[in-house]
C-alpha cells in the first residue's frame, strides 16, 4: 500500500476488515497502523458528538485518539477474528469509551470545594477525634451523626474513597439516590456540626448549591 | 450462546481493554468556583504516577473539562498563559516542542510524575506516527529522550523531588 493509496478515505475499511488484517496490524505493520487511525478518524467520530450531553467534536476527537493509543500500545489483545469484522468491533469499543465520557461529563459535582476540604480534613485526614484520643480521623464518630441511610453512602465516598458509580454498584442503588444520599448527607453534618467546632461550615448556600437541593 | 450472551461477552472484552479509560474516567473532582480552589486541591493531591492512554495536548483537555473551570481558570492554576495554554491543547503541537519550563510548571501544578510525562510522551509520539506529524520516529525517540532530561534537570532545579522519585 503506498501513501497515495493510504490517503484514499474509502480503502480504510477495507484494510481494516481484511482477513488478515489483526495479524500484520499486531506485527507492527505501519500502513495497517495509519489505516486504524485514518478509519477512526474519518468514520468514527460522529459516533460520540453530543452536545446536549456534554460531548463536542474535540472530544469525539480525544476519544477515538485513546481507543487508537490503546489498540497501538496494546495490540488489540481482545479482538478475535471469530468475533466479526474488525470495523464493527472498532466501532464498539469507540461506543463504549464515549459512554464512559459521557458518564463522566454529565456527573453532577456532589461535593462543593469548601465543603470537601473541610469535611475530608476532619472525617479522614484529622490526628484527633471528638474526645481527643490520638486516631487517624473522626469519620465513624461523626458518621454516627447522619441517618442510617447517608452514612453508607458517605462512608463509602469518604471512607473508601469511592467513586458515585462504584457507591451505584455495591449499594444497589440509583445513581440519582447515591447522590442525593450524599448531599444530605453532607447538609445533615453541616447543621449537626455548626457551633460544635471553630472549623465548623458556615458557608452560604450558592445559586447552584440551591438548585442541586431542590433537584435532591 | 444467545445474541445478549455474546452482547455482554463482548462489552466485557471491550471493557478489560479499555480498563485504564474506565479507572481514569472515574477520578471525581469537587466543583470548584475559582482557580485558587483549584490550585490549592492540585497541590494536595496524591502524584499521578500513571495517566490514561491519551496524548499530551488531549490528556491536558480532558483534564480541564474534569475539573469544570473556566479555560482561563485553569491557565492559572497551572501558572501559565492562557494562550500556551491553547497552544498546548493544539492536536498540532508536539510536546516535545515545549520548552522543558512550561512543561514542569504544568507537570507541577498537575502533580505529575516524571513517568507520567514520559507516558504522555509516548502517547503524543505514537499518535503523530500514525498521523504522520512524526514521520521518522526515531529522531523523535531521541528528541523526546533529550527533552525528558532537560524536564528531569527542571524539576531538580525547583527541589520538586516528589516528582521524581
Amino acid at each position: 500500500m503506498n501513501q497515495k493509496q493510504l490517503q484514499n478515505t474509502d480503502c480504510y475499511e477495507d484494510i481494516l476488515d481484511r482477513e488478515d488484517f489483526i495479524d500484520c496490524f499486531r506485527a507492527g505493520n505501519e500502513d495497517d497502523q495509519i489505516a486504524l487511525f485514518e478509519y477512526g478518524r474519518t468514520n468514527l467520530l460522529k459516533i460520540n458528538i453530543k452536545p446536549s450531553r456534554g460531548l463536542f467534536h474535540e472530544d469525539a476527537e480525544d476519544i477515538v485518539e485513546e481507543v487508537c493509543t490503546t489498540f497501538l500500545k496494546n495490540g488489540c489483545r481482545s479482538y478475535e477474528k471469530s468475533k466479526g469484522p474488525f470495523t464493527h468491533y472498532f466501532a464498539r469499543t469507540v461506543t463504549v469509551a464515549g459512554r464512559y465520557y459521557l458518564r463522566q461529563r454529565s456527573r453532577l459535582k456532589v461535593v462543593y470545594y469548601e465543603d470537601f476540604e473541610k469535611l475530608k480534613d476532619r472525617l479522614v485526614n484529622s490526628g484527633e477525634n471528638l474526645s481527643g484520643e490520638p486516631e487517624g480521623g473522626d469519620l465513624g464518630k461523626y458518621l454516627d451523626l447522619v441517618s442510617e441511610k447517608n452514612r453508607a453512602a458517605l462512608a463509602l465516598w469518604f471512607g473508601e474513597g469511592l467513586s458515585v458509580d462504584l457507591i451505584v454498584e455495591k449499594l444497589g442503588i440509583s445513581q440519582a439516590v447515591v447522590r442525593r444520599r450524599i448531599f444530605r448527607g453532607i447538609e445533615d453534618l453541616k447543621k449537626k456540626l455548626k457551633g460544635s467546632d471553630p472549623r465548623e461550615l458556615q458557608r452560604q448556600p450558592r445559586r447552584t448549591e440551591q438548585r442541586n437541593r431542590r433537584r435532591a | 450462546m444467545n445474541y445478549k450472551d455474546n452482547q455482554d461477552e463482548l462489552n466485557n472484552e471491550i471493557d478489560a481493554e479499555l480498563s485504564d479509560l474506565i479507572e481514569g474516567t472515574n477520578e471525581r473532582f469537587p466543583a470548584f468556583s475559582n482557580y485558587k480552589q483549584l490550585e490549592s486541591f492540585l497541590r494536595k493531591s496524591a502524584v499521578r504516577q500513571t495517566v490514561r492512554n491519551l496524548p499530551f495536548a488531549s490528556f491536558l483537555r480532558q483534564f480541564r473539562r474534569s475539573v469544570d473551570v473556566p479555560f482561563d481558570d485553569f491557565a492559572k492554576a497551572l501558572n501559565i498563559t492562557p494562550a500556551v495554554l491553547e497552544e498546548l491543547e493544539s492536536r498540532d503541537t508536539l510536546p516535545w516542542n515545549i520548552d522543558a519550563a512550561v512543561i514542569a510548571d504544568i507537570a507541577q501544578g498537575l502533580r505529575l510524575h516524571i513517568a507520567a510525562v514520559e507516558e504522555l510522551a509516548k502517547n503524543s509520539l505514537v499518535i503523530a506516527t500514525v498521523s504522520r506529524k512524526a514521520p521518522d520516529s526515531d529522531i523523535a525517540e531521541r528528541t523526546i529522550s533529550r527533552w525528558l532530561q532537560a524536564v528531569r534537570a527542571e524539576f531538580e532545579r525547583r527541589g520538586a523531588h516528589e516528582l521524581l522519585q
